[in-house]
């Protein structure tokens, strides 16, 4: 980079560069002509795309060594030594064909000296391999990368404690454990455990009546039974529901320039909660959201769900068509994104522009799957904007409504490749297909007659695929711990991580098949464990060795999610309703595009608020980071800003809600001072209150009354006290 | 307006050596070494060279505001008014007549610097302003354009230039947000223009007001508490020590410190961000030259006049929005001496404001839309969207004054010498903060992100 800015600042840009190249009297021959004419320019006009340096490589063309330049790009060679007329470079500095510089042709003076420079053989004097300067991953080489390879069978490892694990992934977590030097940690109290496994499973608080039970519950599985409760809830799957809405990046707007509604986008909302609370094989989940219209359907209720499951497909922030040729394009590349990083954890939209240089994604085979999606048509829903009178068409569901989603185009085409993604550098013509990096002997042949978005589904989701039910587990892992086994659970490429328990996510994997692709089993499974049901306590040797706990020694402290904060806030203060949403809250919105608002709030759970893209989402959704509506989404942020503190202290939602939390602890007229504050401090952080908490409460209170002159049945100290447990730490952050 | 210093733990705990959070900081501070494992996102931190420029104020003008009537003078245009012009490749009106300027231009400043005569006040600064006379952007719509201006990219979302500035340099005052945006509008892309995109959410721009609000009316949400000062005090010691309670509980640290950090500073910026935004206190002659106190230059002046106090604060990137539209399709000789009425005399006042406070060296102030209009006229008074030319100005933050950088062809139709597109200005813009616009990179996705993705050429030629 530095030899780059040095350059520039010698030559200057653009067109004074041009004249003061020109009026230098022609230099001599071989190298000295290369120092004086061409290896300025290339470092100016060339070396920003195309050097090790450059921060995307373009068009796989390296030139800042003699073996780059010889060796060429994605097209081919660049240049002939001896024959500038046959020198794809001498072309596309002319503007012919391609067009490099892209943006400004140089001076024919210029040209004039490359020309000499190929008629004289290209004399070059930087030796040295053409070095690209990032990891790269040849196909080859992926036959050793850890996540294409096979799911292993985990024999279970022998621990020196041979008390602690209860099953193989105990075992498994322990032995890495005891290969760092660390020690398990002990339970977690029943009142710690309750509430963690309550928020992770529904994404809500437990009541004080399920805290309770458990706490007396002496039976052996007295866990196991509050398992079972959870994951039979209805409120599971508005939970891990909104998970795979954060990748499917779900919204009920089309955002960007045409900010248009989608009125039935809920109908998909309804199809992914209604998927994981019915615990729908994951294989079976994938399949119809790729290829739900191309499936062989028994009765209407599941032709319904599995034409609306494709809304997957068509829930795209669209740009507008008008001066854009890429549009199509565009299109299909959102669908190839979504697809490929939210079911197979993999960038395979680079490859658009140029082979992917960190995984072994070629452009050809960008294309061969492009002309899947290609084949496929797109229905943005009646209502989303008829521009032009054009309606973009919808499926029809038996009860009569509308749902989004793609179906397969009359025409069926193969794609021909565009040269580094631009829309007029037409290429060869590529037969639909699948990346080489995951061939599979069990490889489904496409259908000529159909787009391939089913064959695509049924290559996904093969059980000798060895992405997908890896990262369906891994994301399971990191739902329940915070962080997966692969701490990068939208990229298992070489710029991803590697697993942290290879083994671990093996296991997991494995049981996940063996499970028939159930959520819910191997939820279980995890929750089941001694790993698991460890407490968040501090202990020094473990910290010192491992402070974020990667080995799983304590019980990592995470911060809830915006929903359940949310939820949680409105369960505490009795406000929650706990009913599904019908329909969405904008679903009588006018299709006129200007007549989108903010949408109101309701009380339902947050997972049923309206996701508006361009607009302000619900406001403590959006400070507590829930995911951008416009991005496939693996992993929230966690961010801790003033302006959550500011909403916890002052806002009208936050006050509110401890107005009525401060009713409920007050309603029980039989409770003293003391007791109001223990109840207060069950209801918002389930446990109890410590003396000095106790102490520290009641002195609050009484200040309170003190400085306002008011008397003990005055209500407003208790809503200050309550929207304390509120704004504190230990309520958003779950041990 | 008092200034704020730049937060420390250490000042702070000297500052609040009793009341709000004492107790809890002082909990805190026996345990420094952990609690140092805490990183704010916003803290300052080094561009890769040494900045030109320490901070940025847009004067963002959406509708595509017409270049041959503001700051781009074309003399050629006067003369073959009238005749038919011929363009094509997506350059908007073939066929139609070349419309001459209705109003004059005046060499401006000592470098002659020539501006339309509807900115008598704001051509007086001409000699610390940068015309960019060659702009040009993609596509002549106004939302794809908008986007792009914003975030260097309209099919996608990406963070807005705010948002990475700020990730780039953090922020110098910790009590307020780093980069604010006044009276956006909500379509054209809407919170993208201000959005964080991939970036943490700690980057996006904090929206005060709306387009179609006055400014004096605009309120930032939830800085206002329901308690009483003494009794939220006594809140906070009660919250904070039950935070510092979980936090020696639990030693797990940055993220509960994380928390506590964000009551002492949301706490004080309900005291800082509303005495920013209220200028009654400014003297009276401030005020006036601003061009504040009901009229047409009322609302921008406030705008222009809190810009100037949030940047003295040390906020990083301000935008504000005029509140109006230079989308003259029809009645330019009516709209556009209104338009440029309502922003020329504050404009002035804060270029001027700025220099007498010795903060024009290092804030850029930056004025301009997505595009700019055809000088070809559009029905009997107005002109269409020209995407291939148009004019925006830079001012202060290390640019050369007095100057004109590259030049559209002789009618303004079309930039010809030394293009600037929108991704060159990014690329300046960010060189002039000292970053080098190919490495101020986020990795999202799997591929390493950044403000002028494969763009971007930085126009070395206007710095001073």
């Amino acid at each position: 980079m530095k030899s780059l800015l040095v350059a520039s600042l010698a030559l200057f840009v653009g067109s004074a560069s041009v004249a003061s190249v020109q009026a230098q009297p022609k230099a001599g021959k071989g190298m000295e002509f290369f120092e004086a004419k061409i290896r300025p320019v290339l470092v100016q006009q060339c070396y920003e795309c195309h050097s090790a340096k450059s921060s995307k490589i373009k068009g796989g063309l390296l030139l800042d060594t003699k073996a780059g330049v010889l060796a060429g790009g994605d097209t081919g060679p660049v240049i002939v030594p001896g024959k500038p007329g046959e020198s794809l470079l001498i072309k596309s500095l002319r503007h012919q064909g391609l067009k490099m510089p892209p943006k400004n042709q140089l001076h024919e003076g210029i040209i004039a000296d490359f020309v000499e420079w190929i008629a004289m053989g290209a004399p070059d004097p930087r030796e040295g391999a053409a070095t690209k300067g990032y990891k790269t991953m040849t196909l080859a080489e992926s036959k050793n990368f850890w996540a294409f390879q096979p799911v292993a069978k985990v024999a279970v490892p022998k621990t020196k404690n041979t008390t602690w694990a209860r099953g193989p992934i105990d075992s498994l977590v322990l032995a890495s454990m005891e290969a760092k030097g660390l020690t398990p940690s002990a339970e977690a109290t029943r009142e710690v455990l309750i509430r963690r496994v309550t928020f992770d499973l529904i994404g809500l608080p437990p009541t004080l009546e399920e805290i309770d039970a458990f706490v007396k519950d002496s039976s052996a599985n007295a866990f196991e039974k509050v398992v079972d409760r959870l994951l039979a809830s209805p409120h599971y799957g508005e939970r891990w529901g909104r998970h795979w809405l954060d990748l499917a990046r779900y919204a009920e707007t089309n955002g960007n320039a045409d900010n248009i509604p989608f009125p039935t986008a809920y109908r998909y909302r309804d199809y992914v909660i209604n998927a994981f609370n019915t615990d729908k094989a994951y294989d079976r989940f994938i399949t119809e959201q790729i290829a739900g219209d191309l499936l062989p359907i028994k009765d209407k209720k599941e032709r319904d769900a599995a034409l609306t499951a494709t809304g997957f497909l068509a829930l795209t922030s669209k740009p507008r068509a008008q001066n854009n040729p890429d549009y199509k394009h565009d299109l299909i590349a959102d669908q190839i994104d979504v697809a490929s990083r939210a079911v197979l954890a993999m960038s395979v939209m680079c490859a658009r522009c140029h082979d992917h240089k960190f995984d072994p994604i070629s452009t050809k085979e960008y294309y061969a799957l492009a002309g899947i999606f290609d084949s496929s048509i797109m229905l943005f829903g009646n209502n989303a904007g008829k521009k032009g009178g054009k309606a973009f068409g919808y499926h029809e569901l038996s009860d009569g409504g509308e749902a989004m989603g793609v179906r397969d185009a009359v025409n069926k085409v193969d794609c021909n490749v565009l040269i580094r993604g631009d829309a007029k550098s037409i290429g060869e013509k590529v037969t639909r297909g699948f990346p080489a990096v995951l061939k599979s002997p069990t490889e489904p042949t496409i259908n000529r007659s159909q787009s391939g978005r089913l064959e695509l589904a049924q290559w996904m989701t093969a059980r000798d695929n060895p992405l997908t039910a890896r990262v369906a587990a891994n994301r399971i892992w990191q739902h329940l711990f915070g962080q997966g086994v692969v701490r990068s659970p939208d990229n298992f490429g070489s710029l991803g991580e590697k697993p942290t328990h290879p083994e671990l996510l093996d296991h997991l994997t494995t049981r996940f098949l063996d499970n028939g692709w159930s959520h819910k089993k191997l939820i279980k499974e995890i929750l089941l464990t001694k790993t698991y049901q460890q407490s968040s306590a501090h202990h020094d040797a473990n910290y010192k060795t491992d402070p974020d706990s990667m080995y799983l020694w304590r019980m990592p402290v995470r911060r809830l999610e915006a929903e359940a904060i949310r939820d949680a806030v409105l369960a505490v203060s009795g406000k929650l309703n706990r009913t599904p949403m019908k329909g969405s809250m904008i679903g009588s919105a006018p299709a006129k595009k200007k007549a989108i608002g903010g949408a109101e709030e309701s009380t339902h759970r947050g997972v049923y608020q309206a996701m508006l893209r361009g607009r302000p989402l619900p406001e403590i959704l959006a400070l507590f980071d829930i995911a951008n509506p416009n991005l496939v989404v693996a992993q929230r942020e966690v961010t801790t800003v003033p302006a959550q503190a500011l909403f916890m202290m002052n806002s009208p939602f936050a006050t509110e809600q401890a107005k009525y939390f401060a009713w409920r602890v007050l309603e029980n007229k039989t409770l003293d001072e003391a007791g109001r504050v223990e109840l207060a401090y069950r209801m918002a952080l389930g446990r109890s209150a410590t003396e000095s908490e106790r102490q520290r409460a009641i002195d609050f209170l009484q200040a309170a009354r003190m400085s306002q002159g008011t008397v003990g049945s005055d209500v407003s100290p208790w809503i200050g006290f309550c929207q304390t447990l509120f704004a504190t730490a230990e309520f958003r952050y779950l041990q | 307006m008092t200034e704020v210093p730049a937060f420390s733990r250490r000042n702070f705990l000297k500052s609040a050596s009793c009341g709000f959070g004492y107790m809890a900081l002082a909990g805190l501070a026996t345990q420094d070494s952990q609690a140092s494992n805490y990183q704010n996102p916003l803290a300052p931190r080094a561009p890769h060279f040494t900045p030109r420029a320490k901070r940025v104020i847009f004067l963002c003008m959406r509708g595509g505001p017409t270049h041959v009537d503001t700051f781009d003078y074309k003399p050629a245009l006067i003369r073959d008014h009238g005749r038919t012009v011929s363009v094509s490749g997506g350059i908007r009106g073939n066929g139609r007549a070349l419309l001459k300027s209705p109003w004059k231009f005046n060499p401006s400043g000592q470098s002659g610097l020539p501006i339309s005569e509807l900115f008598p006040h704001l051509s007086r600064n001409a000699d610390d302003m940068c015309l960019l006379n060659s702009m040009n952007t993609s596509v002549p719509n106004h939302p794809q354009s908008f986007l792009m201006m914003h975030t260097g990219e309209f099919r996608f979302t990406r963070p807005s230039m705010g948002a990475w500035i700020l990730y780039g340099m953090g922020s110098e005052n910790q009590n307020l947000p780093g980069y604010i945006t006044i009276s956006p509008p909500s379509e054209l892309g809407g919170a993208q223009n201000y959005g964080n995109g991939f970036l943490p959410a700690s980057f996006q721009g904090a929206r005060i007001g709306e387009q179609g609000t006055a400014v004096a009316n605009a309120r930032v949400g939830n800085l206002a508490s329901p308690l009483t000062q003494s009794m939220q005090r006594r809140q906070l010691d009660l919250l904070q020590n039950m935070n510092n309670d979980l936090l020696q509980r639990t030693q797990v640290n940055q993220d509960i410190e994380g928390v506590i950090n964000s009551y002492e500073l949301g706490f004080r910026m309900q005291e800082s961000l509303p005495n920013l935004m209220d200028i009654s206190r400014e003297t009276q002659r401030t005020k006036d030259m601003y061009g504040i106190g009901g009229g047409p230059t009322d609302d921008f002046g406030r705008q222009c006049l809190m810009a100037r106090r949030f940047a003295e604060a040390g906020v990083r990137f301000i935008e504000i929005c005029h509140n109006n539209n230079w989308d003259t399709h029809g009645g330019l000789t009516q709209r556009v001496p209104q338009l440029c009425r309502q922003i020329d005399q504050p404009m002035g006042a804060l270029l001027t404001d700025l220099k007498q406070r010795g903060m024009l060296e290092d804030t850029l102030v930056m004025w301009g839309g997505e595009f700019g209009r055809t000088p070809h006229g559009q029905g009997p008074d107005g002109r269409d969207h020209n995407a291939a030319g148009f004019s925006m100005w830079v001012a202060g933050g290390g640019v050369k004054g007095g100057m004109r950088y590259g030049a559209t062809d002789e009618h303004g139709i079309r930039a010809v010498e030394n293009p600037m597109h929108h991704h060159d200005l990014h690329a300046t813009i960010l060189h002039l903060l000292g970053f080098d616009h190919q490495r101020l990179s986020y990795r999202y996705g799997g591929r390493d992100y950044t403000l002028t993705d494969i763009h971007g050429n930085v126009a070395r030629e206007i710095m001073a």
